[in-house]
């Protein structure tokens, strides 16, 4: 069938970077790995609609975001039935001597919240216009303006004390 | 912000050291044909509700090109014993399971032979271990772990699939082989193999290219590029025939490989081919647009004459080389030439009864075994029907 053989040629080629967004959104290789496979499955049995759309790295950034949505929210949800705590945050990895910058850049994602975090990745990682990461994460544009703002505050304040820290030796 | 900064953030997410993916492209396929059979099924199941009308017996297929998708008949519970109902000798059909020789809660009967002897399917977790299963008259046997997702069998037991990798295979006397993937491309699609051991399948590489391609089953590392570039195969007949595209349009080739457009029906923009058998081959057309989504009509080729009808079915499943029609989604049904149908019955302990608890995924040439799957409690299990004349 034409339509399969687009889709697998599709997704092969755009597997590494669709990987790395899903990645870097959650920090998680198991979460990113299964979100990614729900994401191709999912645009498999729309692939007809979606490519003829013209949009499918659109289509494949929102599932991407609402994937990461809904599997938060089951582990959540599963957290909650067990009437535990909720589980503490991940502790970010601590910058340390001669750690690289983009492990620091790691580090600083792992701190921002989720919506920061998606629209750092997004914009800067998939190279999304406002509009389209707004489209993507379904909020306003002045909501990714504001939060994009707030996340490049954080990750410059972490690179720059990483810069800082490698200059100045101790 | 500054510019510094954006290339630089973005040069550094770039860079950030990821893990290797672990993502299965062909398990996608797979779950996607599932769900995507599944969500048919619940728009079919919808319209027979506000229709509200259960139908029961025969299809008449012929002049069915304006009206699509009448509702099919509801499921048969009865354990067995489903019966033609047009005049001519009945047949009775029994569903049995099949066994698995692997624990696992996804477990499907995918392709059968021409003969019904052999069947071949998956059994996983859904995970990235899923399994390769021969039936051998009903004995499972399991190909060795590095084989994945089986396309087709044929009358000798040769088994050939595609890996979730882009890498074909074939399964022959008990030894796994890998098949060449042509230069200039870095994946193929493995579709179906003939009593003869032809196999047929697609390259595809960089670019949106792609070339139709014939293996041999004793030769695996050998191939013949099929047609010109931009063909694609997507199924072969005993005789060697094969079907597939060129470019937008059907496609078939000759055994000896000359290749001429299949018809593609009135009133429709494009067709594709999805298996042969026999002097029959079935495809697919876009119908109408419903709710962003068009909805694919099912077609069928009489490669002899040449002739082309849409079929007023919501889909078409497989195609025996005598003209029985599988309809899979839903409610298994077979549908002769003729036009008369029969269900085929479920099993007295499965207890779900919406449609799509039931799949049928392929056909023996007599049309008398079928194999597929029973999806109930999130779990797929692997069934096989046996009719007699």
């Amino acid at each position: 069938m034409d339509a399969e053989r687009e889709f697998v040629e599709y997704v092969s080629a755009r597997l590494p970077s669709l990987h790395r967004t899903a990645f870097l959104m959650c920090g998680d290789a198991h979460l990113a790995d299964d979100v990614v496979q729900q994401t191709i499955t999912a645009l498999y049995v729309n692939w007809r609609r979606v490519s003829r759309a013209d949009n499918v790295d659109a289509y494949v950034h929102r599932m991407l975001v609402h994937k990461l949505v809904d599997e938060k929210r089951l582990s959540w949800a599963k957290v909650r039935l067990l009437g535990a705590m909720p589980e503490p945050e991940r502790s970010p990895v601590t910058p340390h001597d001669g750690l690289a910058e983009r492990d620091s850049l790691l580090a600083a994602l792992a701190h921002l919240p989720r919506g920061q975090r998606t629209v750092l990745v997004l914009r800067f990682l998939c190279d999304l216009s406002l509009a389209d990461t707004a489209a993507a994460m379904g909020c306003s544009e002045g909501n990714v303006k504001s939060q994009t703002a707030r996340a490049l505050v954080a990750v410059r304040q972490v690179l720059d004390i990483t810069e800082t820290s490698g200059r100045n030796p101790r | 912000m500054t510019t510094l900064d954006d290339q630089r953030i973005a040069a550094l997410l770039q860079s950030a050291p990821v893990p290797e993916p672990r993502v299965d492209v062909g398990r996608a396929i797979r779950d996607g044909r599932r769900r995507r059979q599944r969500r048919r099924v619940g728009g079919i199941a919808a319209v027979t509700a506000l229709a509200g009308i259960g139908v029961v017996g025969a299809v008449q297929l012929g002049g069915a090109a304006g009206r699509p998708a009448p509702p099919t008949p509801a499921l048969a519970t009865s354990p067995a014993g489903t019966v033609s109902t047009a005049p001519g000798p009945p047949v009775t059909c029994e569903a049995s399971w099949l066994p698995q020789p692997v624990d696992g809660p996804v477990a499907v009967a995918n392709s059968v032979d021409p003969t019904g002897r052999y069947i071949v399917g998956d059994v996983g977790t859904g995970q990235e271990d899923g399994r390769v299963v021969l039936w051998t008259n009903g004995r499972a046997g399991l190909l060795p772990a590095s084989a994945r997702h089986a396309a087709a069998v044929n009358a000798g037991g040769d088994v050939v699939g595609t890996n979730g990798d882009g890498t074909g295979w074939v399964y022959r006397d008990g030894r796994l082989r890998f098949l060449a993937t042509p230069p200039g491309y870095d994946a193929v699609i493995v579709h179906a193999v003939n009593g003869r051991g032809d196999i047929a399948g697609t390259a595809t590489g960089a670019g949106d290219s792609h070339h139709a391609v014939l293996w041999s089953a004793d030769r695996p590392q050998e191939y013949r590029l099929v047609g010109q570039p931009g063909s694609a195969a997507t199924g072969i007949t005993e005789d060697g025939t094969v079907v597939g595209a060129m470019g937008q349009l059907p496609y078939r080739w000759t055994p000896q490989g000359s290749g001429a457009a299949l018809a593609v029906p009135d009133g429709y923009p494009r067709a594709s081919v999805d298996s042969a058998h026999g002097e029959w081959a079935i495809g697919m057309v876009p119908g109408a647009q419903q709710g962003g989504a068009v909805q694919m009509l099912p077609v069928r080729w009489n490669l002899t004459t040449g002739a082309v009808s849409v079929l007023p079915f919501p889909g078409a499943t497989g195609i025996a080389s005598n003209g029985d029609l599988l309809v899979g989604d839903g409610a298994p049904l077979v549908v002769a030439p003729d036009g008369t149908s029969r269900r085929l019955p479920g099993r007295p302990e499965v207890r779900a009864t919406e449609a799509g608890t039931y799949t049928a995924n392929g056909i023996s040439d007599d049309g008398l075994t079928v194999v597929g799957a029973v999806y109930e409690n999130e779990v797929y299990r692997p069934l096989v029907w046996r009719c007699r004349r």
